[in-house]
């Protein structure tokens, strides 16, 4: 189905549609989303949540984007929105990473040739993507987590095809320091 | 013993995005240094951890879950509503500029009477030289 026959299903209220739009958009979404949250149930509400908001605000919808683009940053909006109330909730992402550290230094400290289990070091690896700079990490999990080109980047952040490339290239840069620096204390 | 030289772009030859001089510039490098070859190796993990992420399944239920939810939701007032209750509101603003607008403007005429003399005096003018016109166009009739 074309952008229009959706967006005229949609705002008849046609089941088909919608369904069809659900189907062809859900996991990519739910790719997005996790790549934010790193949790297949909150993931799974959020982008029950990004459906839902189309669904109602179809008939504001201008289509000066495409469906696609509509869809990616009602989807990051919501994944950052889920965010910052988590944090609200729970302690801050420094003290996190900060505890982590803390913790696996004394475990380090015990016996120094003990690797991190796959599950710790996917946490660690999670939480050093988390603290990048929120354009840099919308940027490098929507090319990382659903292969998007930069161009489709481009107009899902509404930027120019050169502040993704660079958005990009500092993720990654930034990404390995943070990483060296758990690497150093042998972390990962 | 730790590399005074790490290369910042570990993770862009990890994932094949370099270009080729630099591909070959860090493949050189990590052929003469442990440190750092250990290192690429255990960023390996990043990659190991993305993939793992983007292996998420829906479940078998998503969208009767949406539907649902849709259908428990509150009722949102829809465009139309509002859209309606706005040109209610924007017209009832405009009536009420209009009539402060008219009573400034009536109340400026009132304050300076000689300007309101001098216009009653113009129109009166205007109006003797018009008919003056036509009393002058009738009599030539006339007396063709």
């Amino acid at each position: 189905m074309t952008d229009l026959e959706y967006i005229e299903g949609l705002k008849k209220g046609d089941e088909t549609s919608f369904r069809n739009l659900v189907e062809e958009h859900q996991l990519k979404l739910l790719r997005l989303c996790n790549g934010f949250v790193h949790s297949r149930e909150d993931a799974l509400d959020l982008v029950q949540e990004v459906f839902i908001e189309v669904y109602r605000s179809i008939h504001s919808f201008r289509g000066d984007s495409g469906l696609s683009t509509w869809l990616y940053r009602v989807a990051v909006n919501k994944s950052l929105n889920f965010i910052r109330k988590q944090k609200r909730k729970t302690f801050s992402l420094s003290n996190n990473i900060d505890n982590a550290a803390k913790l696996d230094l004394r475990d380090e400290s015990g016996a120094p040739d003990v690797r991190m289990e796959q599950g710790q070091r996917d946490f660690l690896i999670q939480k050093a993507l988390d603290s990048l700079q929120e354009n840099q990490r919308i940027a490098f999990i929507l090319n990382k987590y659903d292969d998007l080109s930069y161009k489709e980047i481009s107009g899902i952040m509404d930027v120019s095809l050169s502040a993704v490339e660079s958005l990009i290239h500092r993720a990654k840069t930034n990404l390995q320091k943070k990483l060296y620096r758990f690497y150093k204390k042998n972390l990962i | 013993m730790q590399c005074k030289e790490i290369h910042n772009d570990y993770i862009g030859y990890l994932d094949g995005t370099l270009d080729a001089e630099t591909n070959s510039m860090i493949e050189e490098h990590l052929l003469s240094c442990n440190h750092c070859r250990d290192f690429v190796e255990r960023l390996k993990s990043l990659q190991v951890t993305i993939e793992r992420e983007k292996n998420i399944q829906t479940s078998e239920t998503f969208f009767e879950n949406i539907q649902d939810k849709l259908e428990h939701l509150p009722k949102s007032p829809d465009v139309k509503t509002y859209s309606l209750a706005f040109r209610i509101a924007a017209s009832v603003a405009l009536i009420m500029f209009g009539t402060w607008m008219g009573l400034w403007i009536g109340k400026g005429f009132h304050m300076n009477s000689s300007l309101s003399n001098d216009y009653k005096d113009e129109i009166y003018y205007l109006y003797d030289i018009q008919q003056g016109i036509v009393e002058n166009n009738m009599l030539s009739d006339l007396t063709e």
